[in-house]
This record gives structure tokens, C-alpha cells and sequence, in this order.
């Protein structure tokens, strides 16, 4: 086998390994390390795998992702998003919609303190589903409307998959996240409006909600701006780099729910014990596609595909319309973080060379692994939705309500393509 | 024996919390004493790099595995009956165990060099030894082999 053939080889072994239900992170080094021991000496290959695991986990780089999971994994913990939740609510009932609405922008506002999607799907489906259909929402509007706000969080700021996306493409995670910015709030502002609109032309869906609540929304909603704030101003003011933002945002984070009411140290170790976990979870995953990397880096695979865009003259319009297509077909079988690990891995190299800026890129790719979240059949946050919503709705129901906020990123990815500037405009200016 | 295998395992995980912790704390002075009085903690990138994150990372795996909380895609679960989904489990975490048992035994061997050529971080004054990290890396392997064996051995019980 050419070493071309070997690099195609494994990249489906992997893809085989992981539908057969393989950890996803064992099968990307499995698949690499076959990739490498055929074309290497066999204690080459073993010596250039089994050094990826700690060369990677050992990264000043990296401990940006754990500080940011602990201050989700605290703010989840001390229930501070329901206070967010609540005057969303109160501000936005009266609008065709308006439950639904407020909890798609107590997303976009969780996710600026928050840098899981599933973590912020679960906070806010534990509070807002069963108030939606207390109110008479329909079912699929209101678990689509959870699971989809959750994404917001993967592309406003502080977001794990732009720390990843940024490492592994040598990219500023710094410019990354503000250029995360605008794309996220045009996407909570596209998921608002096709609520509106759909509200407004079928009232069924969601009758107007005339019951107030009482309870106090309380002072932990001023937590969000107070961290998200910190920050990015931090990282504006170039007072600390994005990983000790990380570290500013937990330890707020930690000061602000011990005075929340039953948040104590039980609950600030079960969150650190929550962060480590998660933080183990993906770096297992990133260090078996660091070592598909160094496979496809031996066979040649992504600079030949990229000596292909060029020879064969792929337009870059072309080129990115392929990429959504196949970005699309992975996310269908590949968990998201699979999917960006895999396709920065082979495409890189092929969108370098036709000139495209990785930072646009990144913002590009993740929102493809935003809506990699949402669709069938392995839409994982669509799995959180339903293990937060009542047994008796259905995977199906919330997959029929998930179609119409695809259709409005359909229009947000749209934009994206056509206006660089909505995604460069802002780490251009600040940075 | 499988309940031994936990209590190590948990112990692994409150390794990688303390040191969670550690980084964070460590991290925040850091910032307070440079911004505020223009003296960093000297050696803060070598030691959350070289010392904090593979204590974070590793100490944490077997809890992972253990927990079922790795990633990975159920796309065809609803194809298997209860049976092969069992038998296909079992066959995922031996093969887990049988690379986490390899990658164990490597990195041990690499940790051994570490100890033995006296690898260290270099800092104004202070010289801190960085095979921990380099342990951390191979101890956190065999628990995860330990993990994936204790699974796949309540996945045969019926």
C-alpha cells in the first residue's frame, strides 16, 4: 500500500471503530498507530505514539480547558442560571413566544459564562421545559428550543471548542473568541425571530403566558455580566492570556456561589470532580486525533488533498461547500468533537493554501459542530433535552421541533459565507 | 476486588480535583501578584504545564471510563438486542483495557527515564523535579486498564 492508501485506510478504520461503539478517543489511536506501524519500523511507531500523550497533556495551552469547565461546572452546580432564566421571562412574556424566547437568550447569556453546550442544555431544560409545557407550549418547540439555545454556548465566548480548534490550528484563542462574539448573538437572534414568527403565524404553539412568577429573581443573574465581563476585559486589557482567563472566570465563579444558597464545599468538590472528569474526556479524544495528525502528517494524505484543490483548481466557494457537506454527513455519525478533530487534522492544509483565514475558519467549522449537536442521529444535545424533559416525549418529537432552527442556520451560516466581516469585523478592531 | 478497584480509581480522580484546585489557586496568584505588585510566581507556565494538567488529565481517566462518561457514538444501539450490545461493550473496554495495559507499560518505561536523567523545571532559585507528571501519565493508564476490565466485567453479569 502507498502511503496515501495507508493514510485513507485509517481514517476509515477509524470511522468503522468508532460506529462499532469504540470510545471515540481509543479509536483515532488505534487507527493511527496501524497507520504509522505500516509505514515506520514498529518501535518508531510505538515510540512517536505513546509520547503523544503526555507532549499533549502537558500544555500551558490546554489548562485553559479545565479552568473554564470548573467555572461552568460551578455556576451549573450553584443553580445561578435560574435567577438569568427567570428574568429573561419576565421581560420577554409578553412576546408570541416569549418562554421560549427567554430561554433562548438565557442560553446566549449562560453560554458567555459557560463553555459546554451540554452543560448549559441541561441548566436551562431543568427549569425552562417544564414551565413551557406547564403553559401549554408545544412539546417539540419547547425541547427543540433548549437544545438548540445550549449551542449558543459553543460559539460565544468562553468556548472549549474554540480552545481546541484554536491549539490544534495554531490559531489565537484570544481572536477566536471575539470573533465568536457577533456569530453568536446573529444566531440567538435568528433562533428569536423564527420563534416569533412561527408563534405569531400558529398562536397553538405557544399560548400567551399570564401566570407571573413570584419567585425573586435575585442578585446571581449580575454574576453572568460580572464574568463575562472579567473575562474579556482581561484578555482585551492584556492583563491575562485565555487560559488564565479561565482561571479569573472559576475562582469568580467560586466566590459568587458560596453566597448562593445551598452551594457549599460538598458542591464546589462535586463540581471540580465533574470539571476533571470532562477535562479527561476530551483531552483522551484530542490525544487520539493529535496522534491521527501525526499518521496523516507521515502519509502525506492532507497535503495531497490539498495539492488536489489546487491542481484541479476548486474554486473556494467550492471548496467550503464540499467541506459543509461532508462536515454535515460526519456530524451525523461522529460526535462533534470527533468531527473538528478529524476535519482540522486532513483540511487544513487544503483551506491554507487557497488562502482562507483560520480564524474565520474556526468560526465556520464550530458552527458546524454546533448544528452537529442538534441533528440525527447522534445529536448530543438533543439526547441532554430529552434526559431533562418529561419520559413520555419522544427523541422524534424534539428532532421535528430541531428542523426549524435548522432552517434559521441555514440563514445564519448563509450570512457567515457571504460577510467574513460579521466573524473578522470584531478581533480585527479589539485585537 | 471490583470494589478495591473504585476506591483506587476515586483516588485517581481526587488526585486530579487537587490539583484542579491547586492550578486554579496557583494560577489566580499569579495574576494578583503580577498585576498588582509586578512580581509573577516564577515557573507558573513549566508548572501547570509539565505538573498540574497530566495530574488533571490522567488522575481522572479511570474515573471516566469507570463512569461510562467517555465519548463515544450509540448510532447503531438501537439495531442490537440488549445481548450484543452487552457482548459489543465487553469487546469495546477489553480492547480499552489491552491499549490502556500498552500505553501503561510505555509510558511507565519513559517515566523510569525521567526518574533516572533527573528531568526537572528550572526556576529562579528553585528546582522542581517534573517526572510526576511523567508518572501521573502511566499510573493513570493502568487505572483506566483497571476501569475498563471492572467494566467489562459488570457488563457479563447479567
Amino acid at each position: 500500500m502507498t502511503p496515501l492508501e495507508i493514510g485513507g485506510a485509517a481514517l476509515a478504520a477509524a470511522l468503522v471503530m468508532i460506529l462499532l461503539r469504540i470510545p471515540v478517543g481509543l479509536a483515532l489511536g488505534l487507527a493511527a498507530f496501524g497507520g504509522a506501524a505500516s509505514i515506520l519500523p514498529l518501535s518508531a511507531a510505538i515510540s512517536l505514539m505513546t509520547r503523544v500523550p503526555y507532549e499533549f497533556a502537558a500544555s500551558w495551552e490546554f489548562a485553559a480547558v479545565p479552568m473554564f469547565l470548573a467555572m461552568g461546572a460551578v455556576i451549573t452546580r450553584s443553580r445561578m442560571a435560574d435567577g438569568l432564566l427567570l428574568l429573561a421571562e419576565r421581560g420577554l412574556r409578553r412576546l408570541p413566544g416569549g418562554l421560549a424566547i427567554a430561554t433562548n437568550f438565557a442560553g446566549a447569556a449562560f453560554g458567555a459564562a459557560s463553555g459546554s453546550s451540554l452543560a448549559t442544555t441541561v441548566a436551562l431544560g431543568r427549569m425552562a421545559t417544564p414551565q413551557m409545557l406547564r403553559s401549554g407550549y408545544d412539546p417539540g418547540l419547547a425541547t427543540a428550543t433548549t437544545a438548540c439555545a445550549g449551542t449558543l454556548a459553543a460559539l460565544i465566548p468562553p468556548s472549549i471548542p474554540l480552545i481546541v480548534y484554536g491549539i490544534l490550528a495554531e490559531q489565537s484563542v484570544a481572536k477566536l473568541f471575539f470573533a465568536g462574539i457577533l456569530p453568536g448573538l446573529l444566531t440567538a437572534l435568528a433562533y428569536a425571530l423564527m420563534i416569533f414568527l412561527r408563534v405569531r403565524a400558529n398562536p397553538e404553539l405557544a399560548p400567551r403566558n399570564e401566570e407571573i412568577s413570584r419567585e425573586p429573581v435575585g442578585w446571581s443573574v449580575a454574576a453572568f455580566p460580572v464574568i463575562a465581563v472579567t473575562i474579556l476585559g482581561g484578555i482585551y486589557g492584556g492583563i491575562f492570556s485565555p487560559g488564565e482567563a479561565g482561571a479569573v472566570g472559576a475562582l469568580v465563579a467560586i466566590a459568587l456561589a458560596f453566597c448562593q444558597r445551598g452551594f457549599g464545599w460538598r458542591e464546589l468538590a462535586a463540581a471540580l470532580g465533574d470539571a476533571a472528569r470532562q477535562t479527561a474526556a476530551i483531552l483522551f479524544v484530542a490525544i487520539g486525533a493529535f496522534m491521527l495528525t501525526r499518521t496523516m502528517a507521515l502519509t502525506g494524505l492532507p497535503n495531497a488533498l490539498a495539492d488536489l484543490v489546487e491542481a484541479w483548481s476548486v474554486s473556494p466557494v467550492l471548496l467550503v461547500l464540499g467541506s459543509a457537506l461532508l462536515f454535515v454527513l460526519l456530524g451525523m455519525v461522529l460526535d462533534p468533537f470527533g468531527v473538528m478533530l478529524l476535519s482540522v487534522a486532513v483540511l487544513l492544509p487544503a483551506f491554507e493554501r487557497l488562502g482562507f483565514d483560520l480564524i474565520w475558519m474556526g468560526i465556520i467549522i464550530v458552527k458546524f459542530i454546533e448544528i452537529g449537536l442538534v441533528t440525527p442521529p447522534v445529536g448530543l444535545n438533543v439526547f441532554a433535552a430529552k434526559s431533562v424533559a418529561p419520559p413520555e416525549i419522544g427523541l422524534t418529537t424534539i428532532f421535528r421541533g430541531v428542523t426549524w432552527f435548522l432552517a434559521a442556520e441555514a440563514v445564519v451560516m448563509t450570512l457567515l459565507f457571504l460577510f467574513p466581516a460579521l466573524t473578522l469585523w470584531l478581533p480585527g478592531l479589539i485585537l | 476486588m471490583l470494589r478495591a478497584s473504585d476506591w483506587i480509581i476515586r483516588l485517581g480522580e481526587g488526585v486530579a480535583m487537587a490539583a484542579l484546585a491547586a492550578m486554579m489557586l496557583h494560577l489566580g496568584a499569579d495574576i494578583v501578584l503580577r498585576t498588582a505588585f509586578g512580581h509573577p510566581l516564577g515557573g507558573t507556565v513549566e508548572i501547570v504545564a509539565e505538573i498540574y494538567m497530566p495530574l488533571v488529565v490522567f488522575g481522572a481517566l479511570a474515573a471516566v471510563q469507570l463512569r461510562g462518561e467517555e465519548i463515544r457514538v450509540d448510532l447503531i444501539d438501537k439495531a442490537l438486542t440488549p445481548a450484543m450490545r452487552r457482548r459489543f461493550d465487553q469487546l469495546s473496554q477489553l480492547v480499552m483495557a489491552a491499549a490502556a495495559v500498552a500505553l501503561a507499560w510505555y509510558t511507565g518505561g519513559q517515566a523510569v527515564h525521567a526518574i533516572k536523567i533527573g528531568k526537572r523545571i528550572e526556576l529562579e532559585g528553585l528546582v522542581l523535579p517534573s517526572w510526576p507528571g511523567h508518572i501521573m501519565v502511566a499510573v493513570g493508564f493502568a487505572l483506566l486498564a483497571v476501569a475498563a476490565l471492572a467494566r467489562a466485567f459488570r457488563v457479563a453479569r447479567p
